[in-house]
């Protein structure tokens, strides 16, 4: 893993899911690491105090609801802080509540994805998403 | 029974006070007319008193003119004295009627006839001896002193009938004084009598008052104890109707995680299909119709669950329905239904339907769920049409006393009156499963209506068609406490 590629993180408690997930990514000639994360706190530890600390060219993959905390609280983390606001974020979750989309585009999410049970439009949007990856340019912040 | 006795206790004595004022009322009217009888009989007593000093006058009248005839042969004395002599016996028989009706001097009467007439005869016979010019005769009778023994008798007579006139008098006047008191004192004793009633009255309007008063402030307590228990009711409904909502959101969300594996996984298991297949084009016919087995299962296992996707979607919209926030305003209807049916304009092309739609009356309501309704009925109208006629559908409505309603009418295939209650549930569909749905429409139409304080009521035959009728409140307001 070079310092220049993106690592992709997933958030996802459900193994299906993240399995799921992790095989359409790679189907769509994605071949970024991804790292799994079953708890919103174990990301978050990586991101600020774990291996993640140091580094900022990361992609997050981020399910709302999660065993320990919500999704959106992850989300408000990452967007308060100046080092990691840049970091992509793409949010997946089952429902289509407009009330929830609009509040995680308020916050600041860049991707809104809702897991839908079509695994053809699923699979056909984390395509897009692999376009998305190889195009997307993320900075790297100079390490302190 | 308590009610009953404090009505009799209540009303006697005010009865009773009344029957005495009637009975005063009568005694005074019969009082006044007794008193008026006794003034004229007063009168009539003073009358005939009086009637017997003129006949004394009447007397003494002819005596006077007798005299100055005697003494001056004068023809004009003889004018007075011929007068009373003809007024004499009419008053003589007014005395003596009188007499016998106040039944005064009973045989008096007779002497003072005799009297009077022998007072006449010497009057006339004196005269007539002077008029003859025997003047010394008819001086020597009036010397005989017989007319003025005559005279005296006939006073005495009349004085005696004159005194028992004035006892007449008096007897009736006492009496008339007799009838005027005992009238005063009716009259008294009627006035008391309405004091005492009108102080019964007021007694009895004062508790009567004080008893509607007790009443009203009870009614006040039930009424306000009524306000708190529905205020209480409405609390737990309110806690209850989120519990659901919360529940249906809850269930939807997390039945869908399991789904998406189980939807991911068979498309996963799908293509592994294909690529075992891909990878023995020429393989064992065995190992083919295992392959075909396991499509065969896959497929359904796919139907099944997008079945149960959209089942779990549509309980989502429903408790999300059930959410939302309304906010009233003031909408022209006709307008709103205009815009639906022209949002339905190509699926009525495609049916070949005649939509119309009526004046309707203006409501303040919420506009996006009385588009959703409208839209839903006129959606069913069009989707379950009679293959044998032209699609007929009408819109009309009217408002009657702040309730406004508005009839979807089609001349479609009908829904059997036993399913009419049963359409109107979550999932629940009606006659031939012959079109796409899901069984839900009527059920968010319902559930939409009822958040507007309103109905949705169903009149329909099979095969004729059918009239879905919302009533609406024409001036709809959210109560805070039920719709947060």
């Amino acid at each position: 893993m070079t310092e220049r590629s993106v690592t992709i993180l997933m958030v996802e408690d459900d193994p299906g899911h993240a399995r799921l997930i992790e095989k359409n990514i790679r189907r769509a000639a994605v071949n970024n690491p991804i790292v799994h994360f079953e708890n919103g706190g174990a990301a978050l530890q990586f991101l600020w105090e774990g291996d993640g600390k140091d580094r900022n060219a990361f992609l997050l993959l981020l399910d709302l609801n999660l065993p320990d905390m919500s999704g959106v609280d992850i989300l408000r983390r990452i967007k308060s802080d100046p080092t990691r606001r840049a970091m992509p974020v793409v949010v997946l979750t089952t429902t289509d509540d407009k009330a929830e989309i609009a509040r995680c585009y308020e916050l600041g999410c860049n991707v809104y994805i809702t897991k839908p049970v079509n695994y053809d439009s699923f699979a056909d949007a984390i395509r897009q998403l692999g376009l998305f990856f190889s195009i997307m340019h993320v900075p790297e912040v100079p390490a302190t | 029974m308590a009610r009953v006795a404090r009505w009799s206790g209540d009303v006697l004595p005010l009865a009773i006070a009344f029957a005495l004022l009637a009975i005063v009322g009568i005694a005074t009217f019969v009082l006044v007319l007794r008193t008026q009888e006794f003034i004229a009989e007063v009168t009539l007593a003073r009358d005939y008193q009086r009637g017997v000093t003129q006949l004394l006058t009447i007397m003494q009248d002819a005596e006077t003119g007798q005299r100055g005839y005697l003494l001056t042969g004068e023809e004009r004395y003889l004018t007075p004295f011929e007068q009373a002599r003809a007024a004499a016996p009419r008053q003589l028989d007014v005395v003596r009627k009188g007499a016998a009706l106040y039944g005064i001097l009973a045989s008096g009467s007779v002497e003072l006839a005799a009297l009077i007439e022998g007072k006449l005869d010497e009057l006339s016979s004196t005269v007539a001896l002077r008029e003859a010019g025997r003047t010394d005769e008819a001086l020597a009778i009036v010397r005989s002193d017989v007319g003025v023994s005559l005279m005296e008798a006939i006073r005495a007579s009349l004085g005696t009938l004159q005194a028992a006139a004035g006892d007449v008098v008096r007897e009736r006047r006492d009496a008339l004084a007799r009838v005027t008191n005992i009238l005063l004192a009716t009259v008294i004793a009627g006035l008391l009598l309405s004091l005492v009633l009108t102080l019964l009255a007021i007694m009895r309007l004062r508790r009567q008052l004080a008893e509607v008063e007790r009443a009203r402030t009870r009614l006040a307590s039930f009424n306000s104890e009524l306000e708190r228990e529905v205020a209480a009711r409405t609390s737990s409904l309110r806690t209850a109707n989120d519990e659901i909502q919360r529940f249906a959101y809850i269930i939807s969300h997390d039945l869908r995680a399991p789904l998406i594996n189980v939807m991911g996984f068979t498309a996963e298991l799908e293509s592994a299909r294909a690529d075992l297949r891909n990878l023995a084009p020429e393989g064992d016919p065995r190992i083919v119709a295992v392959l075909d087995d396991i499509g065969e299962s896959l497929g359904f296992i796919t139907t099944a669950t997008r079945r149960m996707d959209g089942l779990i979607r549509a309980i989502l919209t429903f408790s999300r329905l059930g959410r939302r926030v309304f906010t009233p305003e003031r909408i022209d209807m006709t307008a709103l239904a205009s815009d639906v049916v022209a949002a339905h304009r190509h699926q009525a092309q495609e049916s070949r339907a005649t939509v119309t739609v009526d004046r309707l009356p203006d409501l303040t309501s919420d506009r996006q769920a009385l588009e959703q309704v409208l839209s839903g009925l006129l959606d069913n109208a069009l989707k379950y049409i009679d293959r044998d006629r032209a699609p007929v559908i009408h819109l009309s409505g009217h408002a009657h006393r702040g309730t406004a309603r508005i009839e979807v009418a089609d001349n479609g295939r009908g829904i059997d009156v036993k399913d009419h209650a049963r359409i109107f549930e979550l999932f629940r569909r009606a006659g031939a499963q012959d079109r796409p749905g899901e069984g839900i429409g009527l059920a968010h139409a319902q559930l939409l209506v009822r958040r507007l304080g309103g109905m949705v009521g169903v009149a329909s035959q099979l095969g004729r068609g059918t009239v879905f009728t919302i009533e609406l409140p024409v001036d709809w307001h959210p109560q805070e406490d039920l719709d947060q």
